[in-house]
């Protein structure tokens, strides 16, 4: 497209500044421009499993563009045909809404592939031209999606590429975007690295690092119930909180992805980036918009606030754990090390807890306890906020308590339970007379399903951050200095766990199925507290 | 999801056996929500009151209510009042369960003939079964006559009135009253109408066609729209389509402005009076434009087609909705609509002129 061409096709400013009139009052009112979704990597798994699938329900619902195209690129040499019909049999496979022939025509219709190896120094020339004929033909007016859909070591060479390229530069040729997910680095100095590449390319405005929990359902509703309920916000503090425990457990193990776990471990796979998230908003002030930066700017308020954890301190803030053979969900499961492409003599941790302090007035003195593992005795994600107790109980040895180590006069604090996964929902646990002459207590929950209060099927993760970058909102992802702050906190323990590595006789140090070890539970009996039995 | 079915039915006769016969139905409702460890949770949304002028609008009610307690825990009150009848209040209460996943969600419902004099006092008989505190909106069942609907004091107790101008033989009479009733009332009552909803999305269809920079600037180059329905007449549907093009694009009935054109047509695979196809001509800077929303089957397929440059096409599916989902839909969003308002009085003067 020439730029002569482009100027006569293009609104005016008045135009665009008067909007679309017939927009108003419609319930879905942000479809995104007309635009092109570029995949590398899209033979790859991601694509076929999560991605087009997403893209597909965004179509069925109606949330997409007319002109929305897709440009699958990928080694392997195949037709515009051969793509689609693989992409066919991905969505019927696994997306979330049926594949209907009829908004398959039309989604299909948009599609298109080029072969690119991007591990090589090949040019992007077919892809740019390519792109320019969807603009001509489709009216994609140069809005760009780039989802680098590969491994990360070729984040920043793909991204100078297209730099090179003239394919990243916005200026009057509409938006170019590009969406990666993480491991964004492995450490604070491998993120700051990969960062500045990245921005020999593309700005931070046009850069989307999925963290695809923030695009869970309930994750966005933790954002609503903290900040659309005036009852919760003045007890949101050190004054009332007395903690906040934050689990992600998995009852998986490595699936198959041993060789990436002997790199990763449980702490850069999910503590560095996923409960980072999930406690930045807890722990978060109310942003004055929900705008990107505004929500951003806020959770990296927090992030600073957290104590940094001296290397030699890591051991007495964090407990490590790996799996040993055990039994989950009824079936015998290997350890850790019986894993493939995992080393006889791994010390890689799949376990982690760990506790952390953040330095502001309203967190002060009110730890966050975060914790993940695999192999445990179930698949759970939830954030439990234990109140503190009431200061006298006028009601004596009448209180029937749970077993534990809380004294046996005293009754159990208020809870107030956000659950992620599964069953997604909020509980509050509070204390009531247990009918009768006596006067006995007990605790009871008051459970918010979710699911069975709003029975529309939620959308999956991927839909809605997909939809949101092509609208250009950012809330939902994460930025730079998050991600750096993140590995701050977590390459400081990094470091002090280098030069403290685990017992050899000692590992692995807790049986598949279990809670973890047990000095994960001797640590919080240490601060007089337990850890929630999910 | 599937549906337990009534729970529980007892007969009660007078206000105050029906008050009783609910505070039981919502022990119940506690009783089966409690299976759950610990005290159980009710969510109520709202209060729906459904007001049917005969036994066949009662049971259209009364089977539209039954489907929505799954999507909506509303207390539903069905009521089929006749003056002429002799004085009674007769009424059957029943607790509508459905299983989802694990849990159980529950919605009372009440189905009360009233006759005698009380019919002409709905307020007084409707109010105290209500629960407290929660909006409550009123359905007109069917076609009841519009000035006696809007002259009943049940209006009074509900925050918005949900009816179907696309019921009546006269649609272009029925919007015109309508209009005018609405006028009266001004901003005290909100207004839901189930035809305006069915159009919803071919004007989010419409609409988005032009969010694109480079269809922008043929939104104030409209030359022609053409609105079709299926059925022998210009429907209800049609006539609130083309009111909304006029009055979002601000177009007075003047000779300078677009040409706005509803018709209708018999088509086999299209029930009456649905929406057909809506085809608008476009022209911006000397290039021309076509957009066309049509029914294909059982999806919308919009086209976009600019003379020498641009050819894209969007299909959504739709299904045909039955009028319990439609309610349903309608109470999800229980805001005043003032984009409704502004259509029908276009609708009704795009109508008045083409008689």
């Amino acid at each position: 497209m020439t730029d002569a061409t482009l100027d006569t096709e293009i609104v005016s400013d008045a135009e665009r500044a008067e909007g679309n009139a017939l927009s108003e009052g419609l319930r879905q009112g942000r479809l995104p421009l007309p635009c092109v979704v570029v995949i590398f990597g899209a033979t790859g798994d991601l694509t076929k499993r999560k991605l087009v699938p997403a893209l597909y329900a965004l179509a069925a619902d109606g949330q997409l563009p007319p002109g929305f195209c897709i440009v699958g690129a990928g080694r392997t040499e195949q037709s515009d045909e051969e793509f689609r019909a693989a992409m066919r049999e991905a969505v019927s496979r696994f997306s979330r809404v049926p594949l209907r022939d009829d908004v398959w025509r039309v989604f299909a219709d948009g599609m298109r592939y080029c072969a690119y190896d991007f591990s090589t120094k090949d040019g992007l020339e077919r892809l740019a031209q390519a792109l320019g004929e969807l603009d001509r033909e489709r009216g994609t007016a140069g809005n760009r999606i780039f989802y680098f859909s590969i491994p990360p070591s070729g984040f920043a060479p793909l991204a100078e590429r297209l730099g090179s390229a003239g394919l990243t530069r916005e200026e009057n040729t509409g938006f170019r975007r590009m969406i990666i997910e993480k491991p964004f680095g492995r450490d604070l100095d491998s993120a700051r690295e990969l960062n500045r590449k990245l921005h020999n390319a593309f700005s931070e405005e046009q850069i989307y690092r999925i963290d695809h929990y923030l695009g869970k359902e309930t994750v966005q509703n933790l954002l609503v119930f903290r900040f659309a309920n005036g009852i919760f916000e003045p007890l949101w503090s050190r004054q009332y909180i007395d903690h906040v425990q934050i689990t992600v457990a998995e009852n998986i193990g490595v699936e198959g992805r041993g060789a990436y776990y002997e790199e990763s471990g449980a702490l850069r796979d999910i503590i560095q980036n996923h409960v980072i998230q999930l406690m930045a908003i807890v722990g978060m002030e109310a942003p004055s918009k929900m705008q990107g930066e505004t929500v951003r700017d806020e959770k990296v308020k927090l992030l600073r606030a957290v104590r940094p954890i001296h290397p030699d301190d890591a051991l007495s803030h964090t407990v490590r754990g790996q799996y040993a053979a055990g039994w989950v969900d009824g079936e015998e499961v290997r350890a850790y090390r019986d894993e493939k492409d995992v080393a006889a003599d791994s010390l890689r941790e799949t376990y982690v807890a760990m506790k952390l302090d953040v330095d502001n007035w309203r967190w002060a003195g009110t730890p966050f306890y975060l914790r993940t593992g695999k192999r445990l005795p179930k698949r759970a994600t939830e954030i439990a906020i234990q109140f503190r107790r009431v200061p006298h109980s006028p009601f004596g040895g009448q209180v029937a308590t749970r077993a534990g180590i809380l004294p046996k006069d005293s009754i159990d604090p208020n809870l107030l339970v956000l659950r992620i996964q599964p069953d997604e929902g909020i509980t509050l646990r509070f204390s009531a007379k247990v009918p009768g002459q006596s006067l006995r207590i007990r605790s009871v929950n008051m459970d918010f399903l979710y699911g069975s209060a709003f029975l529309t099927a939620s959308p999956e993760a991927y839909e809605r951050l997909l939809l949101d970058c092509m609208l250009g909102d950012s809330t939902l992802f994460a930025r730079e200095d998050e991600v750096e702050e993140a590995w701050r906190i977590c390459t400081a323990i990094l470091d002090g766990w280098r030069a403290h590595p685990p017992d050899r006789q000692g590992t692995p140090n807790y049986e598949s199925g279990t809670w973890g070890p047990h000095e994960a539970r001797d640590f919080m009996a240490c601060d007089g507290r337990q850890w929630r039995r999910l | 999801m599937s549906t337990v079915g009534a729970l529980e039915v007892a007969h009660a006769s007078g206000l105050h056996a029906v008050n009783r016969a609910l505070n039981d139905m919502h022990h119940e409702m506690l009783r089966i929500g409690g299976g759950r460890e610990g005290a159980a949770v009710r969510l109520s949304v709202l209060n729906l009151v459904a007001a049917c002028v005969d036994v066949e609008s009662a049971d259209l009610a009364t089977r539209a209510v039954g489907g929505l307690g799954v999507k909506h825990p509303v207390r539903a009150i069905i009521v089929l009042a006749d003056p002429a009848a002799k004085s009674q209040m007769e009424a059957d209460v029943s607790l509508q369960c459905s299983a989802v996943d694990a849990a159980q969600v529950c919605a009372e419902q009440v189905r009360m003939f009233i006759g005698g004099e009380a019919a002409y006092h709905l307020a007084s008989v409707v109010t105290p079964l209500l629960v407290p505190d929660i909006p409550t909106n009123l359905w007109l069942v069917g076609s009841p006559p519009l000035q006696q609907a809007f002259g009943q004091d049940a209006v009074a107790i509900c925050e918005r009135l949900i009816l179907d101008s696309g019921a009546y033989d006269d649609d272009a009479g029925a919007l015109r009253l309508l209009a005018e009733e609405l006028e009266g009332v001004g901003d005290a009552l909100a207004v839901a109408d189930i035809a305006w909803e069915r159009t919803h999305t071919w004007r989010q269809l419409i609409a988005q066609s032009f969010d694109g920079e480079t269809m922008r600037r043929f939104l104030r180059g409209i030359t022609l729209v053409e609105v079709e329905c299926s059925g022998e007449r210009v429907s209800a549907q049609a006539w609130l389509l083309a009111g909304w093009m006029a009055s979002r694009l601000g177009w007075k009935a003047a000779s300078n402005q677009p040409c706005v054109v509803a018709t209708s047509r018999r088509v086999e695979d299209v029930a009456a009076p649905n929406l057909v196809r809506v085809t608008l001509e476009c022209s911006a800077r000397g290039q021309g434009a076509l957009v066309t929303v049509e029914r294909q089957g059982a999806a919308l397929c919009a086209v976009i087609d600019v003379a020498g440059g641009i050819h894209a096409e969007r299909a959504v599916p739709v299904t045909d909705v039955d009028s319990a989902e439609m309610v349903g839909s309608l109470l999800e969003s229980g805001a005043e609509d003032p984009v409704y308002r502004a259509a029908l009085r276009g609708a009704a003067n795009l109508a008045a002129a083409a008689r």
